[in-house]
């Protein structure tokens, strides 16, 4: 296991680190970017592009083929039905009972009267919330979100969203593991859920929008850092409790500093 | 002391005050009326389409201001000339790509829900875009300056993203790569936008 963090460690010098700039300005940016791996980064992202183009999307487009906009909804629903004990869990973790209350009465409603989670009835009664997940757990106790990583075959993120995506995976309801580990049928399908199913369902949902950004990006690295980024953040200072007003507050950065006044 | 006291508490009750902005609103409402009537509802070329959205556009945004924040430090080192060109350079690029965004429209709706305004800053738009067939509705944020009682759009923030600060972290970098060279960056957005690949 040390060799293996010498060896990483080793590689990210190596190849991986961008150089820092002297110029103030410029130094600025750099800061401001967060991407000190940026070159290993880029070429992370170029092998995702390949995967992305050659196994995910003929994948997602035959899945695409073989179903309806309204099924494909009502699987969405089902995998976010799937995920929900995880959400109230990190709620839970997070000090937010009345977002783990919203979700326990969304689970239920959704897993019985929804028809195992197919229907969002929840939503319908005026029930929502929003995803959650380890890496807003880690926020909300203070831990700062490192610098910016892309993953292989996952994509973009950082330091304690890797932490936290490696910790959902063992903080996952135990009940799931329990079904799995004994070969049950439910087990099974959830295993093949939680492994093959959601990633694919989600991707197809976002193959329209990594096709526009593909064509309308000078850039597609920065500007799928730069969205992923700012998505997040909003994301955790919701899950921080950071009210609507003072989140805005984070747009209101100044257009006016680069102007001649 | 007192009198201190008083004014001092109402500074702190006025500076944190949040107001609606009915102006703000109504530009935005009339952008988004003129779009619909004039771009995706009406059967005219998708030229014309493009003639009508830049007049849209140009009428209702702050482009030089747009323009000039977009990029980032590199603003400073410009010349006139080669800022306008830029500018329209720039405006053209987001005319083509949004006009064969407005096309391929498949009944979304636009609700305005409230405006916010701090004094002395901008004007804070908040609209919900409902996209059939989809769990959530998509929440917009149209940022609005005003300037001597004229309103203009400076920014509009999509799910938390702001575009004007993601064509800054994007052009910047590109800038960044070839020594600050606007040639570089106007020849990229123009190839970009003569040779579109767009979505199926």
């Amino acid at each position: 296991m040390q060799k293996l963090f010498f060896i990483l460690t080793g590689i990210i010098l190596l190849f991986g680190c961008a150089t820092v700039p002297t110029d103030p300005e410029a130094y600025e940016a750099y800061k401001e970017a967060n991407d000190p791996l940026e070159p290993l980064n880029r070429k992370i992202s170029a092998f995702n592009d390949v995967a992305e183009k050659y196994v995910m999307r003929p994948i997602g487009e035959g899945y695409r083929s073989v179903t309806t906009p309204v099924a494909r909804s009502s699987f969405r629903n089902f995998v976010i039905n799937i995920k929900t004990p995880l959400y109230i869990i990190n709620d839970t973790l997070q000090l937010n009972l009345k977002d783990a209350l919203k979700n326990i009465s969304r689970f239920t409603i959704n897993s019985t009267i929804g028809f195992f989670g197919f229907f969002d009835v929840a939503q319908r009664l005026g029930i929502e919330t929003d995803a959650n997940d380890f890496g807003k757990t880690l926020a909300v106790w203070g831990v700062p979100e490192g610098p910016y990583l892309v993953v292989p075959f996952m994509g973009p993120s950082n330091f304690r969203d890797v932490l936290g995506q490696g910790s959902d995976y063992f903080i996952n309801p135990p009940l799931y593991r329990l079904f799995a580990s004994s070969k049950s049928d439910i087990g099974i399908a959830l295993s093949y859920e939680r492994s093959y199913f959601a990633p694919l369902v989600m991707y197809e949902k976002n193959m329209n929008l990594i096709d526009d950004v593909r064509s309308s990006s000078l850039d597609p690295y920065i500007n799928i850092r730069t969205y992923s980024r700012q998505l997040r953040r909003k994301s955790v200072n919701k899950a921080k409790g950071v009210s609507n007003i003072e989140n805005k507050k984070s747009y209101d950065f100044d257009m006016d500093d680069e102007e001649d006044e | 002391m007192k009198k201190i006291f008083y004014v001092l508490l109402s500074l702190v009750l006025f500076t944190n005050r949040v107001y609606a902005n009915e102006n703000a609103e109504k530009l935005i409402q009339q952008m988004a009326d003129d779009i619909m009537s004039k771009i995706v509802k009406s059967s005219i070329t998708i030229d014309a389409k493009e003639k009508e959205f830049e007049k849209i556009f140009r009428g209702s945004t702050n482009t030089s201001k747009i323009a000039k924040f977009t990029l980032g430090r590199f603003s400073k080192t410009i010349d006139k000339d080669d800022f306008i060109r830029y500018e329209n350079t720039l405006v053209n690029s987001i005319v083509k790509t949004w006009t064969k965004r407005f096309v391929s429209y498949a009944g979304e709706t636009l609700t305005i829900k409230s405006s916010s305004q701090e004094p002395g800053k901008d004007v804070f738009v908040n609209s919900i875009i409902d996209i059939p067939n989809t769990e959530k509705d998509v929440e917009v944020i149209w940022r609005v300056e005003e300037k001597n009682g004229i309103y203009k759009l400076v920014d509009i923030i999509v799910e938390g993203i702001s575009l004007v600060q993601s064509y800054k972290n994007e052009y910047t970098s590109v800038l960044q790569r070839n020594n600050g060279n606007i040639d570089e960056l106007i020849d990229l957005l123009k190839s970009k936008t003569e040779t579109p690949k767009f979505s199926k």
